[in-house]
């Protein structure tokens, strides 16, 4: 998208907006820590906001910060690509054919709306309190919505499409790559976006219940040595990761599919 | 994950009818998918229930162990308590999350002020996994089905606020010229106007809603001290019991597909006037 059409579709500049959304968090931040100052908060143990800052600091200083996410943030990518992949191919299958669909989609459906959460105790009973575990679970989450919303876009290829393909003789992988991908591409987006949160949370959860690594880990050491302050640090530290994880995707789709509109998908929660 | 996926299938839709409509009828796949689909499971099922029995597996038990190792703990009643567990705070935190989600979800998509003030505070806590929550709610609150109430309604509160703000900024200004036409008070005004007009925001909302809120309450469940499905689960896993597991995640995959019928059957309902709906 160009920086006309942007600036087109928003109404005056896009800094000012952004200053005056920061004066709640702002006035926010400084009543809490005012309340903190005067004894007013409900729990004696919640920190302010000036403790979690120098809580933040600590952890990044001793590189227990950056190794925690660094190691969910990579079990939620790896797992994510795993995922996506096996979801995408899934989903080419049952769009293109419709044999396939009709003898599998039911399967799918069933599979998919079992919460993955509950698959966890079943992964750590396989696989242990391993990070293999954690990226398994990262990964079924992320094949379902990817499966279902490439299987729409490829079924979505027009009559007129079919007819140029068959025409054109093209052999059943150049009717993928140039056909079925290219129209399923805005709908796997989408998708792709909603796998990646959901693989976060995961992997998150993965780890408060069994793998002892990252941040879902950390948070529970955390809680057991009674450090509010760290807990708080890690918990907003994570809502900015899957902040920018998201909006590096959005980059990324704007400089591969500069056409695709993502407001779609603004009308979707953050993932399970 | 079914939340996800009819999040990106109905949010198209409801932006433009056109589209729901496939493009070739009768090869359609929004629709139910055959029954016959279900045989790559039942297939599967039964290959493992013949191998199972051959080698017995610690971590693979066959199907029939899941069944006899389930009625076990059904017949100790500790099921049915834990299932009802989990229902309930699965029940009450929707409706609260929705009666919650929709206040403030009609308030900021109403006023262009609170729109401007609030946006990013709201796109941060859209992005903060709900799941972080449970181990800070333990440390205050303590290993209480409250402590569990808080964080799953805290979790289950954004995609109905994100929806019902949404509707309430897209609410057609004819409606407000009415409102005023008629002279409505505020109170019926609401009642009337604004509700209907954001009420399948608040479906929808409720919809992407429903597994959140089950998710939740399991994690609260698995990792903490409540007790619930989600605590027989993790004990089940603790015991290497993994037909047990097994059991159990069949247990949680029919509440979960039950919860989806229910809804999309009170979904159906409420909006057949409405086609644009889902």
């Amino acid at each position: 998208m160009t920086a006309v059409a942007r600036s087109r579709r928003r109404t005056g500049p896009p800094s000012l907006n952004w200053l005056v959304g920061l004066i709640i968090p702002v006035a926010l931040i400084a009543a809490w820590q005012i309340a903190k100052s005067a004894g007013a908060l409900p729990y004696t143990n919640v920190p302010s906001p000036l403790q979690i800052w120098d809580a933040a600091v600590q952890l990044a200083g001793n590189g227990q910060l950056g190794g925690n996410f660094g190691h969910t943030i990579a079990v939620c990518l790896i797992g994510w690509a795993i995922g996506s992949a096996i979801g995408a191919a899934a989903g080419v299958a049952l769009g293109l054919s419709h044999r396939v669909w009709s003898y599998s989609m039911a399967s799918v459906d069933v599979l998919r709306s079992i919460p993955a959460i509950s698959f966890i105790p079943i992964a750590v009973i396989i696989f242990l309190q391993t990070t293999t575990m954690e990226v398994s679970i990262a990964a079924w989450v992320s094949i379902w919505p990817v499966a279902v919303s490439t299987m729409t876009g490829v079924a979505g290829v027009s009559a007129e499409h079919r007819e140029l393909a068959a025409s054109l003789r093209l052999n059943w992988r150049a009717q993928v790559s140039k056909l079925a991908l290219p129209t399923a591409l805005p709908k796997m987006l989408v998708a792709l976006r909603l796998a990646l949160s959901g693989a976060l949370v995961l992997a998150i959860v993965a780890e408060i219940v069994g793998n002892p690594h990252g941040v879902g880990y950390a948070l529970v050491n955390a809680q057991q040595q009674s450090e509010p302050a760290q807990m708080f640090a890690y918990i907003l530290l994570t809502g900015v990761v899957g902040l920018v994880l998201n909006g590096l995707l959005t980059l990324a789709y704007r400089r591969l599919a500069p056409g695709f509109h993502l407001a779609e998908s603004r009308r979707t929660g953050n993932g399970n | 994950m079914a939340t996800d996926v009819q999040t990106s299938r109905s949010a198209p839709a409801k932006r433009s009818p056109a589209r729901r409509r496939d493009p070739r009828p009768g090869r359609g796949r929004g629709g139910t998918a055959p029954l016959r689909g279900l045989l790559p499971l039942v297939v599967l099922l039964g290959v493992w229930q013949l191998i199972g029995l051959a080698h017995q597996s610690v971590f693979f038990p066959p199907p029939s162990q899941w069944i006899s190792q389930t009625a076990t703990l059904a017949s100790g009643g500790g099921l049915w308590t834990a299932v009802r567990q989990t229902l309930v705070t699965f029940v009450l935190s929707l409706i609260i999350a929705t009666v919650i989600g929709t206040a403030l979800g009609l308030l900021i998509g109403r006023s262009p002020l609170l729109e401007r003030l609030l946006s990013p505070l709201l796109e941060f806590f859209r992005f903060l996994p709900g799941v972080t929550l449970v181990p800070l709610a333990v440390l205050f609150v303590g290993y209480t089905q409250s402590m569990e109430l808080y964080v799953v309604v805290f979790g289950a509160i954004w995609p109905v606020l994100l929806q019902v703000r949404l509707a309430a900024r897209e609410i057609d200004p004819v409606l407000l010229d009415v409102r005023r036409a008629l002279r409505l008070s505020r109170f019926d005004a609401f009642r009337k106007i604004m509700l209907p007009a954001v009420a399948p925001g608040i479906m929808l909302g409720v919809v992407i809603a429903a597994p959140l809120t089950l998710v939740l309450a399991l994690v609260v469940e698995v990792s903490t001290q409540v007790s619930g499905i989600g605590k027989l689960l993790e004990t089940a896993q603790q015991s290497f019991l993994a037909a047990e597991v097994f059991g159990l995640i069949v247990i949680v995959g029919v509440i979960a597909l039950v919860i989806n019928v229910l809804l999309s059957l009170i979904s159906a309902r409420l909006f057949r006037y409405r086609p644009s709906s889902s």
